[in-house]
């Protein structure tokens, strides 16, 4: 062993000695928060990573204000994963995905009386967003300086996790509510296959999961998307209403009277609804290069495809971007003044094409109107 | 240790004045000793400063530095086709680790913050896990009072919180 002198006043402290006198006051006193005082968000979070169950860190985020912010990270929520238990055919052909879903509060729904604040808070904000971390499908949003902000968030919280294993869906819910640690298995379904799907997502009171199929010539394939309507716990099947490969996502707009379907045509974005013989048709149709800034960046950078990522409120969040190009920019647009901020997307490759795991599943602090 | 390779000491020093000597190697394990000898800083008789952290907590920190320091090196000596004794060897380390963190909540925590000023990963991962397990399965309030935090909800976050999950009070079961 490598010598250890301790020169001066050295106590010599043991390994793992009971240490009874090193309390001195510290710790005793209830004011003093001995590990919320000191220990930064970063060290906290690492600490409440490493809690066994979704129901204890249900518990340490009500502890105090602060610890429930960190509690709150996407990434600590999406950390405390399901059971294998609840699910038949664990192996590695089957991948286990999940949509996390926060209770929405009633005033929520509807068009979000705050809008105007928000669009003066995106307005003066200077410095921009960026992308600081994707996790299994998660996107961590902040800017430049600051940590994130109060972070939405209630504990309430359900983990809708789905495994798709030949052509058949199995899916359970958790609750925060409850607190058992109990997952509650729900209907099976039949989907048919190919389903490749990547996480669940989460859009108001939906979650969906996207088939993915792969865009061949010779296949007649067709793209679905399974969504679970997290109030009525029912599933729909749905086909979508556009060629195979083009970007979509699903929304829960009030103004459609629920689930749309967001898709992107080269620059142009089109939002589906059901009319009342249950067929899907085109309610509203954006040109989006009718926006001087993205013509510019179109023609400066090269940039030619739209992928909606997500619907929140008034607001829809998208991805330009081109094959060509190693970088993106993220277009947040506010449907109801027509304006956008943009920040660039410097990510490396992981979080670029198709292999970028971008579905929202929490807003941004600045997108989610009843977080103000 | 390495054959041939000269033995290099460096010194740290506590903010109360005490000074520890240990290999350069095992102080490496510190990403900010790290990066101060890289600069060609810390390697004179001065040693190297380490602000905020006293003697006391800096001697188990040395403690864990030589042991994982020894361990590695031992791993490195040994024959790689020999699998058991080094699942045994990590079993051991990890042992040895175990007992090491099995500390009073007041130095765990001084601990915490050095291994997290000093950048060194594995005392920081150790350190969580402790704490993470001082958690695990108590009630809010009982975590509340075993780590000294004051409830400093507004009345409305409160109700909100009774009205969501009034499970959180309670044990698991």
């Amino acid at each position: 062993m490598a010598s250890l002198q301790s020169q001066g006043e050295g106590e010599g402290e043991g390994e793992g000695g009971g240490g009874g006198g090193g309390g001195g006051g510290r710790g005793k006193s209830i004011i003093s928060e001995p590990i919320s005082g000191v220990l930064n968000d970063d060290v906290l979070g690492e600490i409440l990573l490493r809690l066994p169950t979704s129901d204890s860190l249900a518990r340490a985020a009500v502890a105090c204000k602060r610890w429930r912010r960190v509690a709150s990270s996407p990434v600590l929520l999406r950390a405390s994963t399901p059971s294998e238990s609840a699910f038949p055919h664990s192996s590695a052909s089957s991948s286990l995905t999940a949509a996390i879903c926060p209770y929405i509060p009633q005033h929520a729904s509807g068009s979000g009386s705050g809008a105007d604040d928000y669009r003066q808070q995106i307005i003066s904000r200077r410095n921009p967003w960026i992308l600081r971390a994707s996790d299994g499908g998660l996107l961590l949003l902040s800017r430049s300086g600051s940590e994130m902000e109060d972070l939405a968030v209630n504990v309430s919280f359900r983990v809708i996790a789905a495994q798709f294993y030949h052509g058949l869906v199995t899916a359970a819910v958790y609750s925060s509510r409850t607190g058992t640690g109990q997952w509650s298995p729900l209907s099976s379904l039949e989907v048919g296959s190919p389903w490749n799907a990547r996480d669940g997502v989460h859009a108001g009171r939906f979650a969906y999961w996207q088939s993915n199929t792969t865009k061949r010539r010779s296949s007649d394939k067709k793209e679905r998307t399974l969504v679970l309507d997290t109030n009525t716990m029912e599933w729909s099947l749905i086909e979508v209403p556009f060629p195979v490969g083009e970007s979509y996502c699903a929304a829960d707009m009030a103004e459609h009277r629920g689930l749309c379907l967001v898709a992107s045509t080269e620059q142009c974005l089109q939002f589906w609804v059901r009319n009342g013989d249950g067929d899907w048709v085109v309610a509203k149709q954006l040109l989006l290069l009718e926006f001087p800034f993205l013509r510019r960046l179109r023609i400066v950078q090269r940039m030619k495809r739209v992928r909606p990522l997500a619907v929140r409120g008034d607001f829809v969040l998208m991805e330009f971007w081109s094959i060509r190009k190693s970088i993106s920019f993220f277009i947040l647009l506010n449907l109801k003044f027509m304006v956008m901020v943009w920040f660039q997307n410097m990510s490396r490759e992981p979080f670029r094409g198709s292999a970028f795991p971008v579905f929202m599943s929490w807003a941004p602090p600045f997108l989610s109107p009843h977080n103000a | 240790m390495a054959a041939g390779k000269p033995v290099v000491m460096v010194t740290l020093v506590s903010s109360d004045g005490q000074s520890f000597q240990l290999l350069e190697e095992a102080a490496l394990l510190s990403a900010m000793v790290r990066d101060t000898i890289q600069i060609g800083q810390g390697r004179g008789p001065a040693g190297i400063p380490i602000r905020n952290i006293t003697g006391q907590t800096l001697s188990m920190v040395v403690v864990y530095c030589n042991k994982h320091y020894t361990a590695a090196a031992a791993a490195d000596g040994d024959d790689a086709a020999d699998e058991e004794k080094k699942v045994a060897n990590k079993k051991q380390l990890r042992e040895w680790d175990e007992q090491f963190i099995n500390l009073e909540q007041d130095k765990l925590y001084d601990i915490l913050v050095a291994a997290n000023n000093l950048g060194i990963d594995g005392l920081v991962d150790l350190c969580c896990w402790r704490f993470a397990d001082m958690m695990k399965g108590k009630s809010a309030s009982e975590i509340r009072v075993k780590l000294g935090i004051r409830d400093d909800f507004t009345s409305e976050q409160r109700a909100q919180i009774e009205k969501d999950s009034p499970w959180v009070w309670s044990r698991t079961t």
